[in-house]
Order: structure tokens, then C-alpha cells, then sequence
């Protein structure tokens, strides 16, 4: 049957080991042992912390009598993730995918494609949300008594989870496409209305339950409860696994699945429209002269990455998160003062300093900028360019890694300034703070861009592949997470023998040093590296 | 201006993409290089840009090794590949900069220079335009002039003619002996054999990856046709 002949390839093309993470496992087995370490310890790390967050959280939860409340944060985990990678990915998957010039002419019905094609993006959100779902379903159904039936429900009811939020959000993104393309800016215009979708629906979620004079972050069970009385799929799956009601789970799937067959059905002259117009190219004159600027190579290398980061949606809204975090950081905390300083006391109750609490946060945020780590697997079938220019690679790998510190260390020095006001922090802790954000910026871009020296990816079929699934972006932020937990380790040490600003100055140094570390790493081995590169 | 000296490259370490080439090339040569599919034209091509490394031997460019001392041998090259892959989401002019920033071209030669290949590639209309937004033809012409922005002693080009327009073609065809003149020297690799046959002083063919025959066109293609001569060849085993 031609669909499962389409399935086949599709999935090989999206998912065979060399195309997730662009390593051939009968070449470089020194490699692929490595990767599999990395990528063991990563997953252990997450399932085991994320786990155990939740498998706390089940035992009060149980002690309440309110277990149940578990499904439903793994319903909203579900909810929330497959917004996001529907939002990203709809429109390449249904709307304008890149092989649909390959397909088109072949006798295949476009339906079959379309149904194939919709198989993936399930496939694939299937496997974005099941890391948070293993470890919130275990701690469920430890805390709440195995039950054979209720595993039974929970398995059948799982994959029809996404099927509502995959057809709205598959129709907004291939909006937000459409909408955009018409301007100059497209891409520009499109991270921002991804960016305010995304953050428009968390912020109607987060209003729904809360009256003005509570914490929103004291109220997680409100909320969940909210979603679940005006979303009511979410209370049918609840029903089903905790309750063992059949009739809920009939119609959580009827729900599900016959809007999803008709969705497909109905999207299938607008999926063909959308693919032609796609490899329809209308050049239109224009009018202004173009002008031309000369600048010095390391500038102009620096100015194309920005340009890259800005032209790609999913690059930005990835690798951006943090600088947009760390803005917003800074203004809520003149905006709301008093509240962050009463959440901090009664609810985190954590026996540090604020001064420490700005600091993780500042760090994971900068963490979380990991351009370094896939701009040169973005150079994709591009390589050719800087291969053939003469250009030294150690100059292409430090425009890259300035380019990674420039996104992220101003937004933190803004959040620090705004911050330190706020919170009428000493200077003295001001600087501490600024110098540790300053070398742990610096450190991570290093270790960053020498993780993508080493993991390469460059054949991909969208940029997605490397911004989020490929070696260099999974080692990037969970490296970078690594060494959030490397500077907490030495901190509680040194804090323990001298004054914290000191501590932290001290793991500021050592950060530093592990910065030089990497660059004499970058410098000694990109020109052999860039070599072995295939252009 | 390139001497090629027993280059050799496999991919898998066991069939040989480039098996002991040797080849020279002067100023002013406009030289074809032919070869069927797979023959290894491509691959030598990119390791005379220096874009993949070979196994043995050596390239140099006016003097400069592309495996020792790349960067004063790139100054002096331009590489044009088979397909026109450049950065989607820049403007051709922010195209055209960036390669003119590289090679350090100031802003007074880069304007003249700009114009004048724009006028003659007829896109001078569309240069504020996102190269993603160009047609095949047009993407080549826009690679062609990023690669000329630097006046390149050695212009190395992999299928130069496939997608472009006839005007383009003779356009290009003007350039390469416009270039030659001034001392430059061009090789590229064609499937056109007519082309090579009529615009090149020097061919040489390729088979298997060993280079089968090479020199002065008139003395390689004698009396018959290279077209002729390219199948004889290819039938010897």
C-alpha cells in the first residue's frame, strides 16, 4: 500500500539515526559511543529531575486524595507541547513541504501524501511529549494504585491526546505563513506572531482562574482545574484512566479522531494550493536602488549570523527564549516588586539569598541560548561559501560564538541593572553578578561552539532538524544545564568557607578558565575540523 | 596559475573519486573539463577550492598550496558550484557585500563593479530583493557575481551553463574571455561538449576518476569531433 510505502520513507527520512543527528554510526563509532553517553546521561537526567518532581508532588497529591490532579498536568504537558511543535511544524509538514515538487509528479493521490505526511507530525509530536509523559504517568500510577485497566485506558486514550490542538494550531500556523509572506519582513513578522500566539494562549490559560489578588504561582491546581471544566476532552481522558469510564473514553476519541479524519479531508485542496504556491517563484522588481556597505570581515561575518537568526523562525524563537526572558525579567521586576519578594518567602521558602536566586536565573536564561552550538550546522548545503572563501575557520567559529554572547549578555546585563535597582542590590553584588553572567555567557558559547565542531549536522530537510532535534542542540541546552549544576556545586562549597560574593567570584574565574579551555580547543582543532567537513 | 600534481581522493578508502590526477593550467587558458556522471569532476573541483581535502598530493594556485596555505590561495580563486546554494535570506546586494567584504573589495571598486555585472545580468531591479525570492537563473547569476567582485585570477566552475538563459550564457562565455585576457584562467566542467569544444583553448577528460586525455583542444580532437572522441573514449575500458 502506497501510504505504508510513504510512512517508510518519510520516517527514514525524519527519524534513521544519521538524520537525527547527523553522525553515521559505521564511520565514527568513537562518536556514536560518545553521543549515546551524552544522550543516556541527558534523558536519565531529565526523566530522573523531571520525575522526581512529579513523583513528589503525586505523594502530596495522594495524601489530599487528589492523585487524579497528576493526569491532568500531564493532559496540560501534552496541551502545551504539542502546541508548540505543531506551530513550528504544521505548515512544512501539510502546507509547504519540501519534497512536494518530488511527489507531485508521481501517481500518487494527494490525499495519500497528505495522510502520510500527517502521520509523521504525529509520530513526531508522539515522541516530544512522551519524555514528559513516562515520568508524570509512572509517578500517577505508583501513587495511585497499578491498575491494569486504568494502563489499559491510559495507552489507548494517549495517541488521540493531540489530535484537537494539532488542528488548530495546524490551521493558525499555516495562517501565521500565509499572513506573512505578503510582507518583506515575513520572517520577522512570523517569530513575532508565533511568539504572540504562543504567549497569548498561556496568558488566556493563566487568567482564566485568578482573581487579581492571587499569585498565579500559588495556584497551579486552580488553574489546572479551570482548563479542565472549559477544555472537556481533558476531563473525559481523567474520567477514563482514573475512574475507568468507557464512555469517556469513547468520546475522548470520537472527539478526537473524527475531527482529525475531517480536518485531513477538508485541508486537502488548501494543502495543494499552499504547495504549489510554494514552488511558484515571483520575482518582483523593486524600485529603490539597492546600496552596498563595506565592513571589516569580522563584522560582516558577525552581521550574517544575525541576519540568519532573524530569517529563521524556529532558530529565533529556540534559541531566543532566553534574551525575551530575561527582558521581561527585568520589567516585571520593577513592576512587581513586592510580589516577587513575598513569593520568594512563602512559597519557594529557599534557605538562599535573592541574590543567588537572580543568579540561577540569569544563567539558566543565558543556557538557553545555544546559537553557537547549531549556526554552523545551519550552514547546511551553504558550507560551500565559507569553505571556499578565504576565510580561517578558528574566524568563522569566533564570529559565531560572538554572535551567541552578543544575543544573550546585554539582555542579562538590562535584567541585572533593572534587577539590582529593584532590589537595591549593593554594588558590590551588582558587579559579582554582572562578571559571573559576563564568563558563564562566554563560557557556555565556547563549549558550545566546539560541541558543533564536533557534531556537525548539515544535511537536513528543515532547519528544525538542527535547531531542535540534532547533537548540537540537545547538547547545547542540556550542557549548558550542566554547568548551571557545575557553578552550584562549587558555589556551596567555596560559600561555605568564604562571603558568597567572593564564592561567586571565584566560580566566575573558574568559569573563565574553562572558557580559555575551550578556545585553545576551537583554535587548535577547527582548521583540521573544517577540513574533514564534506562541503 | 593551478598545478594539480598526482591528487588522489576516495570517499570510502577503496574506489577512488580522484585517482592520480596531473594537470596544469596558465593565465589566459579557458580550460573544459568533461567527464560522465561520476566521473570525479565535481570532487576535484571542490578539492582545488580546498572545500573537501584529498587523500594525496597537491594543489597549488599561483604558488599557494590549497592544503598549506589556504587562505592566500582562496584570495585568488572563486568557486561557482553546480547548484546556485547561497543564503536564501539575504538580499543580493547583502549577498554580494558579504563577498566583497571577504575578499576586502573597497566600497568605490565594489559599486562599480556591481553595477556594471547587474546591468549586464539584467537584475539590477531586483538586487533589494531576498535571494530566496530568485529563480534558478537568476541565483546563478548572482553566485557568478559574488564571484567576480573580487576579479579572481583562477575561476573555478562546476556546470556554469546549466539554468541559464542563452543571453546569460554568451554573457558568461563574454566574461571568460574578457577575464583570460587579463591574465585570469578559467576551469569548469561542462556535459555541453559542443560548448567546450568551441570556448576552450584546452580540454581534458575525465574517466573513472584518472584524467584520459588532456591538452590544446585542436590537438586532442584532431580531426573528428570531441563529441566523437568523449565516446571513444568512454567505451575503452
Amino acid at each position: 500500500m502506497m501510504y505504508f510505502k510513504l510512512m517508510r520513507i518519510f520516517l527514514k527520512e525524519n527519524f534513521s539515526f544519521r538524520r537525527l543527528l547527523g553522525v553515521d554510526l559505521k564511520k565514527s563509532k568513537g562518536k556514536a559511543i560518545l553521543l549515546v553517553v551524552v544522550l543516556l546521561y541527558s534523558l536519565g537526567a531529565f526523566l530522573f529531575t523531571f520525575g522526581y518532581m512529579f513523583f513528589d508532588l503525586g505523594k502530596v497529591l495522594a495524601q489530599a486524595n487528589l492523585v487524579e490532579m497528576l493526569l491532568m498536568y500531564l493532559f496540560m504537558y501534552v496541551f502545551s507541547i504539542s502546541i508548540m511543535m505543531v506551530l513550528f511544524r504544521a505548515n512544512g509538514y501539510l502546507f509547504r513541504y519540501k519534497d512536494y515538487e518530488i511527489l507531485e509528479p508521481l501517481p500518487i493521490p494527494h490525499r495519500t501524501v497528505l495522510f502520510a505526511k500527517a502521520t509523521v507530525m504525529l509520530i513526531m509530536i508522539y515522541v516530544g511529549i512522551i519524555v514528559f509523559v513516562l515520568p508524570i504517568g509512572f509517578a500517577y500510577f505508583y501513587h495511585s494504585g497499578f491498575s491494569f485497566v486504568g494502563l489499559l485506558f491510559f495507552l489507548i486514550a494517549f495517541p488521540f491526546l493531540p489530535l484537537l490542538t494539532t488542528i488548530v494550531f495546524s490551521l493558525v500556523s499555516m495562517l501565521i505563513a500565509r499572513l506573512t509572506s505578503r510582507f518583506r519582513k515575513s520572517n520577522i513578522l512570523n517569530i513575532i506572531l508565533m511568539l504572540a500566539v504562543f504567549i497569548g494562549v498561556s496568558a488566556f490559560f493563566m487568567s482564566m482562574n485568578f482573581s487579581e489578588d492571587q499569585n498565579p504561582l500559588l495556584n497551579q491546581q486552580g488553574f489546572i482545574k479551570g482548563l479542565g471544566e472549559i477544555y472537556i476532552p481533558m476531563m473525559w481522558f481523567v474520567e477514563a484512566v482514573h475512574n475507568h469510564d468507557v464512555i469517556s473514553l469513547i468520546m475522548l476519541i470520537a472527539v478526537s479522531a473524527i475531527p482529525f479524519y475531517l480536518f485531513l479531508i477538508l485541508i486537502q485542496p488548501l494543502s495543494l494550493t499552499t504547495n504549489q504556491k510554494g514552488v511558484t517563484i515571483v520575482t518582483r522588481k523593486n524600485s529603490k536602488p539597492a546600496k552596498s556597505q563595506a565592513r571589516p570581515l569580522f563584522e560582516t561575518l558577525v552581521i550574517k549570523e544575525v541576519r540568519k537568526f532573524f530569517s529563521i523562525p524556529i532558530y529565533a524563537v529556540n534559541a531566543g527564549l532566553g534574551p525575551l526572558l530575561l527582558l521581561i525579567l527585568g520589567i516585571l521586576s520593577l513592576v512587581y516588586k513586592n510580589k516577587i519578594m513575598s513569593f520568594m518567602s512563602e512559597t519557594v521558602g529557599l534557605p538562599v539569598s535573592i541574590e543567588i536566586v537572580v543568579a540561577i536565573v540569569v544563567l539558566f536564561c543565558l543556557a538557553t541560548v545555544y546559537t553557537s552550538a547549531i549556526s554552523l550546522s545551519l550552514e547546511g548545503k551553504n558550507l560551500w561559501i565559507i569553505k571556499s572563501l578565504p576565510i580561517k575557520p578558528q574566524q568563522i567559529m569566533n564570529a559565531k560564538l560572538t554572535f551567541n554572547v552578543l544575543l544573550g549578555l546585554p539582555f542579562a546585563y538590562f535584567a541585572l541593572v533593572l534587577i539590582s535597582i529593584s532590589f537595591q542590590f549593593s554594588l558590590v553584588d551588582f558587579l559579582v553578578l554582572m562578571l559571573l553572567a559576563t564568563t558563564f555567557s562566554l563560557m557556555i558559547s565556547a563549549i558550545d561552539s566546539f560541541v558543533n565542531l564536533q557534531f556537525p549536522k548539515f544535511e537536513f530537510m528543515s532547519d528544525t532538524e538542527v535547531v531542535k532535534q540534532s547533537v548540537g542542540a540537545m547538547v547545547g541546552i542540556l550542557g549548558g544545564m550542566a554547568m548551571i549544576a557545575l557553578n552550584g556545586v562549587i558555589f556551596y562549597f567555596m560559600d561555605k568557607a568564604i562571603a558568597w560574593q567572593l564564592a561567586m567570584a571565584f566560580v566566575a574565574i573558574v568559569d573563565l578558565l574553562i572558557f580559555a579551555f575551550f578556545m585553545f580547543l576551537i583554535n587548535k582543532y577547527s582548521p583540521k575540523l573544517f577540513a574533514k567537513m564534506a562541503g | 596559475m593551478l598545478k594539480i600534481t598526482s591528487l588522489s581522493k576516495s570517499y570510502d578508502g577503496i574506489k577512488k573519486a580522484c585517482d592520480n590526477i596531473n594537470l596544469e593550467i596558465s593565465g589566459g587558458d579557458i580550460y573544459g573539463f568533461i567527464g560522465h556522471n561520476g566521473a570525479g569532476k565535481t570532487t576535484l573541483l571542490k578539492s582545488i577550492a580546498g572545500i573537501i581535502d584529498f587523500d594525496s598530493g597537491e594543489v597549488l594556485i599561483d604558488g599557494n598550496s590549497i592544503k598549506h596555505n589556504p587562505l592566500e590561495a582562496k584570495k585568488l580563486i572563486a568557486y561557482i558550484p553546480d547548484n546556485p546554494n547561497v543564503y536564501e535570506s539575504l538580499t543580493g546586494m547583502q549577498y554580494l557585500d558579504f563577498m566583497a567584504d571577504v575578499f576586502a573589495v573597497d566600497i568605490d571598486k565594489r559599486k562599480l563593479l556591481i553595477n556594471k555585472y547587474a546591468t549586464m545580468f539584467e537584475i539590477s531591479d531586483v538586487l533589494n530583493n531576498p535571494i530566496s525570492s530568485y529563480s534558478h537563473g537568476m541565483k546563478q547569476k548572482i553566485v557568478i557575481m559574488g564571484a567576480l567582485i573580487h576579479e579572481p585570477k583562477l575561476m573555478l566552475l562546476d556546470e556554469p551553463f546549466v539554468g541559464l538563459d542563452p543571453k546569460a550564457s554568451f554573457l558568461l562565455k563574454e566574461l571568460f574571455h574578457d577575464l583570460c585576457n587579463k591574465g585570469a584562467a578559467i576551469f569548469f566542467s561542462t556535459h555541453v561538449l559542443e560548448v567546450a569544444e568551441k570556448l576552450c583553448n584546452k580540454v581534458a577528460i575525465i574517466k573513472q576518476g584518472k584524467i584520459v586525455a588532456n591538452g590544446d583542444t585542436p590537438t586532442i580532437v584532431k580531426d573528428q569531433s570531441l563529441e566523437s572522441l568523449f565516446m571513444e573514449l568512454i567505451k575503452e575500458s
